[in-house]
């Protein structure tokens, strides 16, 4: 019993895969129709949003629904939520990769991509948001450190090297890997990026040195970026904003919507380049399982803040809180909590519809939901000031939505491009683990199970083989 | 170094709006159009609001400005220091440097900095009616009450060309100037022998929202005995 | 001769069809060669002082334009002005835009097409005032002017062009006192305009009196006021404000009753007979002055018992015992009241003030003679002979759209004066009387005006504000005297001979000579100054400015007007004691209140079984209150974004009137704040934001009224609610009925 309880311990997180170069490379370098018609439909999308935004540059933000006193909207909201997203990769997979969860290996580039391209989008969202883009640079030029703005605007710009860096790494190996298999402009390209990678032990342990220095470095920079994103809210004293525990809130947010980002990622590159070899049901219950951690985790400091606020009654907190709950913002947030918490809730705590499909429902929830949590923090409290001004009812303009709907359909089509670029799993990585499991399973050779075959049927594997959910290690 | 103040005596205040008009005038502030100020982008310096007050069964009218705070809420989170408390005292903002972030216009518990969310416009016929001792604001930067700054700086000018110090007379804020029920007291608080000094000890003055620290240099009298 | 349209013009328009060009179109093209000259950049730096005089109301104020490189960028008060004392309200700060306004009319022009289809014609001065006199020759007696109601030489000149023609005179009196006049005369004889010293007073109790908005002189109205709530060294003093509406006044106060007008005048006799009954009234001020108190005592007290009053007002019996006693306990008592409102009411508050001893005496009732013509003919009634067809003018003339604009006139002008064959209008703004005109004259606005114009009264002397053009002409207006002299040089005959006067200039210079051979009084100086002057003239010394002529033009018309500060209070008990004592009002029937005590009397003469008739308002429940919010100007003109902005302030509603509610009334018919709701009632219905307040009571709504122009100026047509639309063919002399639903 010992040796068999041991044997599903150290069962590798891909049994039995051979790891297939050519599987992963294939569609890094075919361009199928489908992707050339989303690639167009992505691009439409884009180029009416640049439209939009060459609009605003000529009108001014009075495009825009915003008024006083609700002088933060639309772009606020997606700047917050994008920089939550930012956090599915870089700091999950840095947390994985420390505690070495195997399961990890297919899944951390898929996650890493995603935090350098929605940081962009995050900083484009305050850049579409300035009255004067023109002069973004006087925060660089006139610097005023006691701005949260501008501990934001450090701690972003930190983040996006270290993520960029922490992306980069992992794909060197890679990156020489596809220089040795392509020609024409492509070798060229993949030979300056791979730095002369040739596979040396000696490169290969200064690279998993560097991966694992960064993975640890990156981590407090991860929890800085979102608690100092926190606290362009916290640190002003307006109701509901004013709050001490809005750090963790939104970094707790911000991993939520991370999983639930890569989660959602994982669905769609695993459908549209056939790597369900790579990406079987127990990545989708495990990050389920970790989503529904951080679903109660929310809930447990969506509760704390607002219980604190209702308890104490202070009026001005008060009439935020009454205008979120029950007034003209009460479907955002019940939508929210239906989002975030019910939905998810629901369908990760039953095993049974832990599954793929599951999973995915719930990552969408949990984005609509995160997105409105943030829009619920942004407007309300602008919406209630202390002083009794006219106030009117925020609504986005078209210009607005146009500009959000462009900056998710030009991370669509960026992401869609890394694709074209380079292999969306880490080839080495997968190949690595399965050269440590073979000694592993030299090891405990014998009386071992025949692994699962290869291939497409990977939901009915993990039906059939539960032990393979534990893969913490 | 003056310490520029202005005393509301709300007992006084008739709610005329006459300041607020002086305030547009005098510092080339736009107006609005019916669809503009129904969508919150009334530009205004200076406005009046109906305030709950104790031992008042109605809401009064009270004029509201910046409140020219000691520890101003908005320019510590002002990222390139556009907004800053000058020297005499009052907070400025720097429209070449602003790059309408519009932080400090939520850091603000008054509400009371403006956003230029469009071109000021003005039809061309009064293109003429422009302050020339005022910038007119270009769109995408903020816009807030600045006491009449440059009524300070030609004061001093004045004083210093005819060699004397700045008196506290020489400066008065147009909305000061203008208001007919002399319910506006401006000048150096710190000056002891001052109207405005004498009216900020009265016993019904108070600093709205005082309890949030921000020490503002606007002081209000309240009605009643 | 007409130049149409110039060549440039035509170039630009040219693919637009030129007929039916409306007068705004023709303004606008026009000014869009005029601002084209002004755009051209010059660096500006020289700046200048001018004086003038505040034209938007009756109060006179002496003005203060600050020029740069001659161009005016600011006004402020003339610190000279004894009226103002350098300070300027709302109005008068807007009044600049009025000189800047995009939409003033460029120059004369007539009416080439009809008024339902305008084609407008750029004409010559000369051309212009020849139509009016070929209008004119022969009908003197079907013309009627009107004009806001001003005094002073200018006006008089006016006033005499049109008697020498044996045209009839028109005035439309601003919320100045002399509508309370002959409500004055019937008390004490005297035709004197009744002044209410609020400035001392201690106690004021005031029924529907505006006191923060728009009262009397507004300037000197709201320092008063300012100074009746603190005086350093003096009691703050208290007001109770009896009003139809939780108006800005009402919340100012610091006790504040909410009733109707016919309520209004049964407290203000309640209060009275309560005086009476407890022997509270000043025996020693009304025997000095006399006057059958015995009668007027039996009149009221058994009428007016405090139950009785009580039940027909809802106000408490205690609350009005604390009141009379309130208005005895106070040194300085001082009862005010609206200028629009009801006689009854005016009469039962001068009574009350009599009865409180308050009538000249410090922080009381005084009176001023107001010297000129009678002014009784009120605009709106003669517009509403006009509308029924009761008077059909050949000619009508508009000084100014004061007329069209009061709230008593109908609404609509177009239709009702469509029957008069020629409308000439003199204002220099597009406004409601050009909207009707077949001929516009336009006048210069008050900053390019000479001026010499009486304020309205106020405690203090006589005084005259005189000033000359603060700024050059614009654009291709005139004078008011070049004008009339003009026509009347075409009318010829009488007409000329009558209006000696080549242009205004000469009327003010002739009044500044006048004035300098007056041997009393003085220029507009520093107050020490004239409290100097006024003990010297008590003591009947008489320092005159010993320059020359010039001299004394120069600086009259520079220092901003002439005073003669001596004012000796007296005049009410003078002329009262004359008359034989005090004449007290007798009370009147009140429509639609249920006294007890009157309706024994109704029953003794056999006129009982009217109060239980049905009401005239089936399916309109609501009784309508209609107000003036302070930025709406009467005289000046409308056009003037900065005053929009002001409306509905505080409570946040710009350029949008407004209608009230009650918080009973709104959850009756589910509505919400700040909804859009319709108005309706059986003359028309109108839309509006509605507004929720406290303290209205249940079945009464208030509605601001702004009136709505049909004139195309870019401002004014934005507002298109006016409340006008919902009274009947007498206006708002009835109660208006209404109802209110969500759109």
């Amino acid at each position: 019993m010992a040796v068999r309880a041991l044997e599903a311990d150290l069962e590798p997180a891909h049994p039995g895969v051979l790891v297939d170069p050519d599987a992963i490379v294939r569609p890094v370098l075919s361009v199928g129709p489908s992707f050339k018609r989303w690639a167009i439909a992505m691009a439409a999308v884009v180029a009416w949003a640049l439209f939009a935004w060459i609009w605003q540059l000529w009108r001014g933000l009075g495009v825009t629904g915003l008024g006083r006193p609700v002088y933060w909207g639309l772009y606020i909201t997606n700047f917050v939520f994008f920089i939550g997203v930012s956090h599915a990769g870089t700091l999950i997979s840095a947390i994985l990769r420390i505690v070495h969860a195997e399961w990890r290996r297919s899944i951390t580039r898929m996650a890493e991509v995603i935090t350098v391209l929605v940081l962009f989008f995050g900083v484009g969202n305050i850049l579409l948001d300035l009255g004067r883009p023109d002069r973004a640079l006087n925060v660089i030029t006139h610097p005023h450190f006691r701005s949260p703005l501008l501990w934001d605007v450090m701690s972003i710009s930190v983040y996006l090297m270290a993520s960029s860096i922490y992306l980069y790494l992992p794909l060197i190996p890679d990156i020489a890997l596809l220089r040795d298999r392509v020609s024409g402009w492509r070798h060229g390209f993949y030979r300056r990026l791979a730095l002369g990678w040739a596979g040396t032990p000696r490169q290969i342990h200064l690279l998993e040195r560097a991966i694992g220095a960064m993975a640890i470095i990156v981590i407090p920079i991860a929890v800085s970026v979102h608690t100092v994103v926190s606290w362009v809210f916290a640190m002003t004293i307006q109701p509901m904003w004013h709050s001490t525990i809005f750090g963790p809130y939104f970094v707790v947010g911000a991993i939520f919507s991370g999983i639930a980002a890569i989660i959602t990622a994982m669905v769609i590159v695993r459908k549209v380049y056939g790597l369900e070899r790579y990406l079987q049901p127990v990545h989708f219950n495990n990050l389920g399982i970790l989503l529904l951690v951080m679903s109660c985790l929310w809930l447990y400091f969506t509760f704390a803040e607002h219980i604190t606020v209702w308890y104490g009654q202070e009026p001005t907190e008060l009439s935020v809180f009454d205008a979120r709950l029950f007034g003209r913002f009460a479907p955002f947030f019940w939508a929210m909590f239906l989002f975030c918490f019910v939905v998810p809730f629901a369908i990760l705590a039953n095993p049974r519809t832990r599954t793929i499909k599951g999973t995915l429902i719930a990552s969408i929830s949990v984005n609509l939901g995160m997105w409105l949590e943030r829009f619920t923090i942004v407007v309300p409290s602008l919406s209630n000031p202390r002083v009794p001004i006219h106030t009117f009812l925020y609504a986005p303009s078209w210009v607005e939505w146009s500009l959000m709907a462009g900056c998710f359909a030009a991370f669509t089509l960026l992401y869609m491009g890394f694709t074209k670029l380079f292999p969306i799993i880490s080839i080495w990585e997968l190949q690595a683990a399965e050269a440590e499991a073979a000694g592993w399973m030299a090891l405990v050779a014998g009386e071992g199970d025949e692994p699962a075959g290869p291939g497409a049927n990977g939901e009915a594997s993990a039906a059939t083989e539960p032990a393979l959910a534990g893969g913490w290690r | 170094m003056a310490r520029w103040g202005l005393v509301v005596d709300l007992d006084r205040c008739t709610g005329c709006q006459a300041c607020v008009i002086a305030c547009k005038h005098e510092n080339n502030v736009p107006f609005s159009t019916p669809a503009s100020s129904a969508a919150g982008r009334l530009m205004t310096w200076i406005q009046l609001v109906a305030v709950e007050m104790p031992g008042r069964d109605h809401r009064v009218p009270l004029p509201l400005m910046c409140q020219q705070c000691d520890r101003p809420p908005c320019t510590d989170v002002c990222p390139t220091s556009a907004t800053y408390l000058s020297t005499d005292g009052i907070v400025a903002q720097v429209y070449a440097r602003c790059i309408g972030c519009r932080y400090c216009t939520n850091a603000c518990p008054y509400v009371v900095k403006v956003f230029n969310w469009t071109p000021p416009e003005w039809p061309a016929s009064m293109q003429g009616m422009m302050n020339p001792d005022v910038s007119v604001r270009p769109k995408g930067v903020v816009e807030k009450c600045t006491f009449c700054h440059h009524r300070l700086m030609i004061a001093r000018e004045r004083a210093k060309a005819e060699g004397r110090e700045l008196a506290s007379e020489d400066y008065v804020p147009a909305c000061v100037q203008t208001c007919p029920a002399e319910a506006l007291t401006f000048g150096d608080l710190d000056d002891q022998h001052s109207a405005v000094a004498a009216a900020a000890a009265s016993p019904r003055a108070f600093q709205w929202m005082e309890e949030l620290g921000t020490k503002p240099k606007v002081i209000y009298l309240r009605e009643g005995e | 001769m007409s130049d149409i349209i110039s060549r440039r013009d035509f170039l630009f328009y040219g693919g637009a069809t030129i007929a039916g060009v409306t007068l705004g179109e023709l303004g606008r093209r026009q000014l869009a060669r005029a601002d084209e000259r002004a755009a051209a950049w010059r660096p500006r730096g020289v700046e200048t002082w001018a004086t003038s005089v505040c034209r938007e109301c009756a109060a006179g104020c002496g003005v203060r334009a600050r020029l740069a490189d001659d161009v005016p960028v600011k006004l402020e008060g003339n610190p000279l002005c004894p009226i103002g004392r350098g300070r300027l309200c709302a109005k008068g700060q807007a009044a600049l835009e009025s000189y800047f306004d995009p939409d003033r009319l460029v120059g004369p022009a007539r009416q080439a097409g009809s008024r339902s289809a305008p084609r407008w014609e750029r004409v010559s001065w000369d051309a212009g005032c020849r139509l009016l006199a070929s209008q004119l020759g022969g009908h003197g007696a079907d013309v009627i002017a009107f004009a806001f109601d001003e005094h002073g030489p200018l006006a008089d000149a006016w006033s005499h062009f049109w008697s020498s023609l044996g045209a009839r005179l028109v005035w439309t009196h601003g919320a100045t006192a002399e509508r309370l006049t002959p409500a004055v005369a019937a008390l004490t004889g005297a035709k004197a305009c009744p002044l209410f010293d609020l400035e001392r007073a201690t106690h004021v109790l005031s029924f529907g009196a505006p006191l923060v908005e728009d009262w009397l002189s507004p300037v000197w109205t709201q320092r008063s006021f300012g100074r009746f709530r603190r005086t350093a060294g003096r009691p703050r003093g208290r007001l109770v404000q009896v009003d139809a509406r939780q108006s800005l006044t009402a919340r100012k106060a610091d006790e504040s009753l909410i009733l109707s007008a016919e309520q209004q005048i049964v407290l203000a006799y309640a209060i009275a007979s309560v005086l009476l009954r407890e022997n509270r009234v000043n025996r020693t001020a009304i025997d000095a002055i006399g006057g059958d108190l015995a009668a007027f005592e039996n009149a009221i007290v058994a009428r007016y018992s405090p139950d009785d009053s009580a039940a027909a007002t809802g106000v408490p019996v205690v609350t009005i015992l604390r009141m009379a006693r309130e208005l005895t306990a106070t040194p300085q008592p001082l009862v005010t009241v609206a200028t629009d409102a009801p006689r009854p009411l005016v009469d039962a508050t001068l009574a009350l003030n009599a009865l409180i001893g308050a009538i000249d005496h410090p922080g009381g009732l005084f009176g001023k003679i107001v010297n000129g013509a009678e002014r009784s003919a009120d605009a709106a009634t003669v517009l509403g002979d006009i509308a029924a067809g009761r008077i059909r003018p050949r000619v009508v003339a508009f000084h100014d759209a004061a007329a069209l604009r009061s709230v008593h006139a109908p609404p609509d002008p177009s239709t009702y004066l469509a029957s008069v064959p020629f409308i000439v209008s003199f204002s220099p703004y597009l406004d409601e009387s050009c909207a009707v005109a077949d001929l516009v004259l336009p006048l210069d606005t008050p900053l390019e005006s000479w001026h010499a114009v009486v304020p309205a009264p106020a405690i203090g002397g006589e005084t005259i504000a005189l000033a000359r053009p603060a700024v050059a002409r614009r654009l291709e207006s005139r004078d008011l005297g070049s004008i009339l002299r003009a026509v009347a040089r075409a009318v010829g005959g009488d007409a000329l001979t009558a209006f000696p006067w080549s242009s205004s200039e000469g009327i003010v210079r002739e009044e500044v000579a006048r004035l300098q051979r007056l041997r009393r009084g003085g220029l507009y100086s520093e107050a020490y100054e004239m409290d100097w002057l006024e003990q010297l003239e008590r003591g009947g010394w008489w320092v005159g400015d010993a320059t020359s002529d010039r001299d004394f033009i120069t600086s009259a018309l520079e220092k901003g007007g002439w005073i003669d500060p001596y004012f000796e209070p007296g005049l009410l008990s003078q002329s009262a004691r004359e008359q034989g004592g005090l004449n007290f009002p007798v009370p009147p029937a009140i429509h639609g209140i249920p006294l007890a005590a009157a309706r024994d009397e109704e029953r003794a003469v056999g006129t009982t079984g009217q109060a239980d008739a049905p009401p005239a308002n089936e399916g309109f429940p609501l009784r309508l209150t209609v107000f003036t919010p302070a930025v709406v100007s009467l005289a000046g003109n409308q056009n003037v974004p900065g005053l929009f902005e002001l409306l509905g302030q505080p409570e946040g509603l710009p350029w949008r009137p407004w209608v009230e509610v009650g918080h009973e009334t709104a959850a009756r018919f589910r509505i919400a704040n700040g909804e859009t709701v319709q108005i309706e009632s059986p003359s028309g219905r109108i839309h509006a934001v509605a507004v929720l307040v406290e303290g209205l009571p249940e079945g009464t709504v208030s509605m601001a009224f702004v009136p709505a122009s049909s004139a195309e100026a870019r401002w004014t047509r934005t507002i298109d609610a006016d409340v006008r639309r919902l009274c009947g063919a007498d206006g708002f002399s009835t109660p208006c009925h209404v109802r209110i639903a969500r759109l």
